[in-house]
């Protein structure tokens, strides 16, 4: 990469999972130095799967190589007091710090935000954790499934007939890992111009409400409780095995194409379905029109027909799906990536292209890889000293 | 805020041409910390946010309006559209007419970001693609967010959320059973694409501080979305495997679900991560035998027998207040949350401590509260500045301060139809968006 974004932006990452590390990845993949900071035991997500053979191995998580491409990686007990110092040490002069754990974790080890104003008036201190660093629920344990559940997101999600479903994934965890990305550079840029740092917060249940906002409003506007619903974005099971999903077809700025699409051009007719509100009054009988449809035709098909006539609809991608995309080959987004421990393996790359400029991944660090080159180089501790810090579980 | 109040954005000026929600959410919270976001629609083809110029039937249904009343003048008072574009500026221009693009390309020439969400081949119709608008200011950032990207066999396609999860890979692991995904409900990719897509103006405004060149990005939705089952992807490469949906359930944790509480469509949302939070839940249920039933008393044992503890739970969840619920287990350390609809996210004490919402006063619709946290900037928080805009709104004050156009200059361009307030009609437009 000749070129970058953020070359000689300094990044220490002490978190792990997926939110901090995710907005770690992507401050790499724009040229910044991003180290990162495990515990001894390493970041979980190292011990989180998919392992090749579903063989537990530390160097070869799926969740952890994907997530920290393109970083330096040492450890550091955090739980000493020389950890601690050592941390102050590295952030002394770094621009970004990237926290991701339980919420007062570094204030109870001497981390506190006054210390690193005073430590470095200019880090930019991004906090990532359930709650946040404050507020009534700070100290409530949390994770994917919790933060959808408070923030909104579960209520909303499903069939109105049975309960709430959760939405696939760390979907929520990733949500906040881009607002910690973001949230850092907005902070770094004011920074950068005056020399003042400061604490950026995102937390799980907030990034869960700002991933929806309907529910808010429709209360706050109307006065109703918006439920969950099936007529928004239905979803059909075609002939050939797969699934069709349409979005908001009942407005009358789709419901005219879908007539034709389905070659019931009749149904215009149909006092039933004569505006978008009879439209969704009378959900089940165009539910059961499209059901009955949709059987009959193959998923890949019906989706580039309906695309060509300008009606935005998907159909299901799976893996193997993506990974032949002839979408996705054609702008490179799958990305080969080579570990000296989980070998040559195939990545989903950054889903943008910058013209001119790159971004590029980079390998996974393994667990203390970069432990010499960081504590000898850098801070400049003898060989001897590491053999010192490694006996007293420093790193 | 700083010693001299200044917020971190406050000087840099964005066009901004998106609609619907990923990209006018993404330029609202620049737009909150500080930078003049100016939205560009028409009178011919306005933000869809918007919903319609004449409210037609059950519009009071299908929309959020106050009190579901549409009113004289439907397009300035969708609370979508107001919740998307606080904060923000409020231009037309019909940039299907000559006169529109050359007064576009004057605004370029003052601003330092335009941002899009057309479909593909759009911008380069009005003649405004990256290459003319650099002729015209060299430095110039502009940022594509379209649904697929701007090459490739499925560029021109157009997507709302719910198609983007089924297109990208995050339908395919959301569902009650293995075979039958679903989309969430929610239209989660929108507000993903913003939060990456705001942060990625800030990288190219670091980018301009420190070389002085402008700079494209052609961001993909659809992408996007893949790029947060990065793990589901790795599963496949690695092992072959296509992971199906999986309900409520954790692949490690169990309890891990939803269970139902008293009152209509009430639930607690219980994760499990280890056998003592499992100990302190049954002792909680007024059943501390079962942490050592060998049906449960290990996570293996526990994820065999889920059906049937998911059962037991959900007999003892029945009889309780979800909220309730959620204090009780947490207080005992167990993950848990009550799963909270609109008006108790807008009643919800730690939202509140946090001001998640805050009131806005929209002149002619009224006060109502806002979404404003997410990211909390603790020295230079975000600002409610201004309401949203409505339908060419600052027309005068554009044209006028920002290009020096006379009175008599701007009443032609509104004879002519250029600039405007009033929708033309209700028309039907052609579709050239990309979320909902």
């Amino acid at each position: 990469m000749g070129v970058a974004l953020l070359p000689g932006l300094r990044v220490v990452e002490v978190a792990q999972g997926v939110s901090g590390p995710l907005a770690g990845k992507y401050f790499a993949a724009l040229g910044a130095e991003v180290l990162k900071v495990e515990p001894p035991a390493g970041d979980w997500a190292r011990r989180a799967g998919p392992f090749p053979g579903d063989e537990p191995h530390p160097e070869k998580s799926g969740l952890f190589l994907y997530l920290n491409t393109g970083k330096q990686g040492i450890t550091l007990n955090l739980d000493t007091a020389t950890g601690g110092a050592i941390l102050r040490r590295l952030l002394a002069d770094a621009d970004i710090l990237i926290y991701g754990g339980p919420a007062g974790y570094l204030e109870a080890r001497g981390l506190g935000p006054a210390v690193l104003a005073a430590l470095n008036p200019r880090l930019v201190t991004v906090s990532i954790t359930d709650f946040g660093e404050g507020g009534p629920y700070r100290d409530f344990r949390g994770g994917e499934l919790i933060a959808q559940a408070v923030g909104g997101v579960l209520y909303l999600s499903g069939d109105p007939a049975r309960e709430p479903l959760k939405v696939g994934g760390n979907t929520i965890q990733y949500l906040a890992g881009y607002l910690g990305f973001t949230g850092g550079l907005i902070a770094y840029y004011h920074a950068a111009a005056t020399g003042e740092g400061q604490l950026v917060e995102v937390s799980l249940m907030e990034s869960a409400v700002f991933a929806h906002h309907y529910a808010n409003l429709e209360w706050a506007f109307k006065g109703e409780i918006k439920r969950r619903r099936r007529d928004q974005s239905p979803t059909y099971r075609t002939g050939d095995g797969g699934y069709v999903t349409l979005s908001i077809i009942y407005r009358d700025v789709y419901w005219p194409t879908l007539t034709r699409l389905i070659g019931r051009p009749d149904l215009m007719d149909d006092p039933r379905f004569k505006d978008q509100a009879s439209r969704r009054d009378h959900w089940p009988e165009v539910d059961a029109i499209l059901k009955d449809y949709f059987a009959t035709q193959k998923a890949e098909e019906f989706y580039h027909r309906a695309q060509a006539a300008r009606m935005p609809a998907g159909y299901l991608c799976t893996p193997p799906d993506l990974l032949t995309s002839p979408q996705y080959r054609a702008r490179g987004f799958f990305q080969e990536i080579d570990h000296p421990v989980a070998g040559r393996l195939t990545y989903p790359g950054i889903p943008f292209k910058l013209d001119e400029v790159g971004w590029e991944l980079g390998r996974a660090p393994l667990l203390g890889e970069h432990n010499a080159a960081v504590y000898c180089g850098r801070l400049g501790y003898s060989r001897d000293d590491l053999t010192i810090l490694r006996d007293r579980d420093v790193i | 805020m700083t010693g001299d109040g200044k917020l971190p954005l406050s000087g840099v000026r964005i066009l901004d041409l998106t609609h619907v929600w990923a990209g006018p959410l993404a330029m609202r919270i620049l737009a909150s910390f500080g930078a003049e976001v100016i939205k560009v629609e028409s009178t011919r083809r306005y933000d869809m946010s918007r919903g319609e110029a004449v409210a037609g039937p059950g519009a009071g249904r299908v929309f959020i309006y106050p009190n579901a009343d549409p009113g004289d003048e439907p397009w300035n008072r969708e609370a979508r559209f107001i919740e998307r574009n606080y904060n923000k500026l409020g231009l037309t221009l019909d940039l299907t007419r000559p006169a529109g693009v050359e007064l576009f390309k004057r605004l370029v020439r003052v601003s330092d970001v335009v941002v899009e969400s057309f479909r593909v081949g759009v911008m380069a119709n009005f003649g405004l693609d990256y290459p003319q608008l650099r002729a015209v200011k060299p430095d110039i950032i502009m940022v594509s967010l379209s649904s697929q990207g701007q090459t490739g066999p499925e560029s021109g396609y157009g997507s709302f959320g719910a198609v983007l999860e089924q297109t990208g890979g995050l339908a395919a692991i959301t569902g009650y059973e293995p075979d039958a995904p679903t989309a969430t409900g929610t239209f989660i990719p929108d507000p993903v694409v913003a939060a990456l897509a705001a942060g990625l103006v800030v990288a190219a405004l670091h980018f301009r501080r420190r070389t002085g060149l402008g700079l494209y990005i052609d961001l993909s939705q659809r992408e996007t979305v893949t790029a947060i089952v990065g793990e589901v992807i790795m599963d496949y490469v690695m092992n072959g495997r296509v992971q199906r949906p999986m309900g409520n359930r954790h692949p490690t944790m169990a309890p891990h679900g939803v269970y139902p509480c008293a009152g209509e469509d009430r639930w607690v949302a219980i994760a499990v991560e280890d056998d003592a939070q499992f100990a302190a839940l049954c002792r909680l249920m007024g059943r501390p035998e079962l942490a050592e039933d060998p049906r449960f008393a290990d996570v293996v044992s526990r994820r065999r027998s889920q059906d049937e503890l998911d059962l037991i739970i959900a007999e003892w969840t029945r009889q309780h207040d979800h909220l309730d619920l959620m204090y009780r287990l947490q207080a005992a350390g167990v993950p848990a949350g009550a799963v909270l609809d609109g008006r108790e996210l807008l009643a919800d004490p730690h939202l509140k401590a946090r001001q998640f919402f805050r009131e806005l006063d929209q002149p002619g619709v009224g006060r109502y509260p806002v979404s404003f946290g997410g990211l909390k900037l603790h020295r230079t928080p975000a600002q409610i500045l201004r309401p949203a805009p409505r339908l060419g709104e600052h027309n005068e004050y554009i044209l006028e301060n920002l290009l020096g156009l006379t009175r008599e200059e701007i009443l032609t361009l509104e004879g002519e139809g250029v600039i405007g307030r009033v929708p033309l009609g209700a028309v039907r437009r052609e579709v050239e968006t990309n979320n909902d």
